[in-house]
């Protein structure tokens, strides 16, 4: 016997108009298995609709916000340990890097040395040069500046240091209220 | 969805981890109820229902306020528990204590034999939805427990609407045959002859 539609109407609770709810009724008093399978799904529904709701025991709340807690400080954590495994991984590599540059340097150590000196011999002759330069200058470029200007200078600068001193402090101090608040 | 909810939601999406709590206190039962319908054991639906409501919580930037919190959490957590049982396969119907020594809402302390007749009711739903496959599972509960249209399913568990339909038939298909055969479920408890004898003849 061929049971469709009557198990898709049956199974999927579809809605009949008043001609296929007839025909339906026809065929469960010819069709035993059909008959069978709506009593069973009528059955089922009884019972999911009755059987008791599950809910959780006291504190579900508590132990979510203890959980999400674990879990942020494990990410947390997670975050700090990749941070200093790259530090220590690139310090690693330069420290490498190095002894490598020196090994195969080795051999010419004494040139490396002497290079050195010069350029460092070198960079002070640099330095001399511009002090001879700019001192004079100096000297007489104070003398041409009138002194007036050279007092508001010293003022403007105290006073730009001194409002920048308190404004760091005020932050200092609320960002440690709102911290330990 | 209740307005202070959409508000608690967009509180949450700022960072306000309060807010998501009350998100918790309000539908904590449902998606234990998912979870213990989905995994057969308290303490599974309990972890569930934690990692359900963790996700939601890290995924909280991508839900649409204009949208059910209830569906959006709801899909998360029958998700995770259709993971959870591919993974380490739960058995439904192992005969343990844990399992049926839990069943009704602890302030209700129903009488001895109400609570008999629950877990016996418990035992045969668990039983039936063992018969299934996890995502034909998720489909039932998430119907016939939490009232998902077929759209809602389709969009929770990434099915057509025609493949939830399907779905449906079928799992109800296997239901009826197993609910046909007898027993479907064995008896979970004992309760004293004498009791038997004095105070419960029909059982």
């Amino acid at each position: 016997m061929n049971h469709q539609p009557y198990e898709t109407w049956i199974l999927l609770e579809t809605k009949l108009d008043a001609e296929q709810e007839r025909e339906y009724y026809q065929h469960l008093r010819t069709c035993s298995q059909c008959r069978r399978l709506a009593q069973a799904q009528r059955e089922i529904e009884h019972l999911f609709a009755t059987s008791p709701a599950p809910y959780p025991q006291p504190g579900f709340t508590s132990r979510w916000k203890e959980r999400l807690a674990k879990v942020e400080e494990g990410r947390k954590n997670f975050a700090t340990w990749i941070m200093l495994s790259v530090l220590t991984l690139a310090f690693l590599f330069t420290l490498v890097g190095l002894s490598l540059q020196i090994i195969s340097r080795a051999e010419y150590f004494p040139q490396l040395i002497a290079v050195a000196i010069s350029q460092a011999a070198r960079w002070f002759n640099l330095l001399t040069s511009l002090e001879n330069f700019f001192s004079p200058v100096l000297r007489v470029g104070i003398k041409l500046i009138p002194q007036s200007w050279i007092l508001a200078f010293i003022f403007s600068l105290s006073g730009i240091v001194t409002t920048w001193v308190i404004t760091l402090s005020k932050n200092s101090i609320s960002f440690n209220k709102e911290v330990t608040g | 969805m209740h307005k202070d909810e959409k508000q608690w939601a967009r509180q949450a999406q700022e960072g306000n981890a309060d807010a998501f709590s009350n998100l918790v206190v309000a539908y904590q039962k449902q998606v234990f109820s998912v979870c213990y319908r989905m995994l057969g054991t308290p303490t599974a639906a309990e972890d569930a229902a934690q990692e359900a409501f963790i996700r939601a919580y890290k995924a909280i930037d991508s839900y649409d306020v204009e949208r059910s919190f209830a569906t959006w959490v709801l899909s998360i957590a029958s998700n995770y528990c259709i993971d959870q049982i591919r993974k380490r396969k739960v058995t439904l119907l192992s005969m343990d204590n844990e399992k049926y020594g839990w069943l009704a809402p602890p302030a209700q302390d129903p009488t001895p034999e109400r609570s008999l007749v629950e877990k016996e009711k418990q035992a045969q739903v668990h039983a039936l939805l063992e018969t299934l496959s996890e995502t034909d599972r998720a489909a039932i509960v998430l119907q016939y427990w939490h009232d998902f249209s077929y759209q809602e399913i389709a969009e929770a568990l990434s099915l057509t609407v025609s493949a939830v339909k399907s779905r449906l038939f079928r799992a109800r298909k296997t239901m009826a045959e197993e609910w046909q055969k007898e027993p479907l479920v064995p008896q979970v408890t004992h309760i004293p002859s004498e009791r038997i004898a004095h105070e419960s003849p029909t059982l």
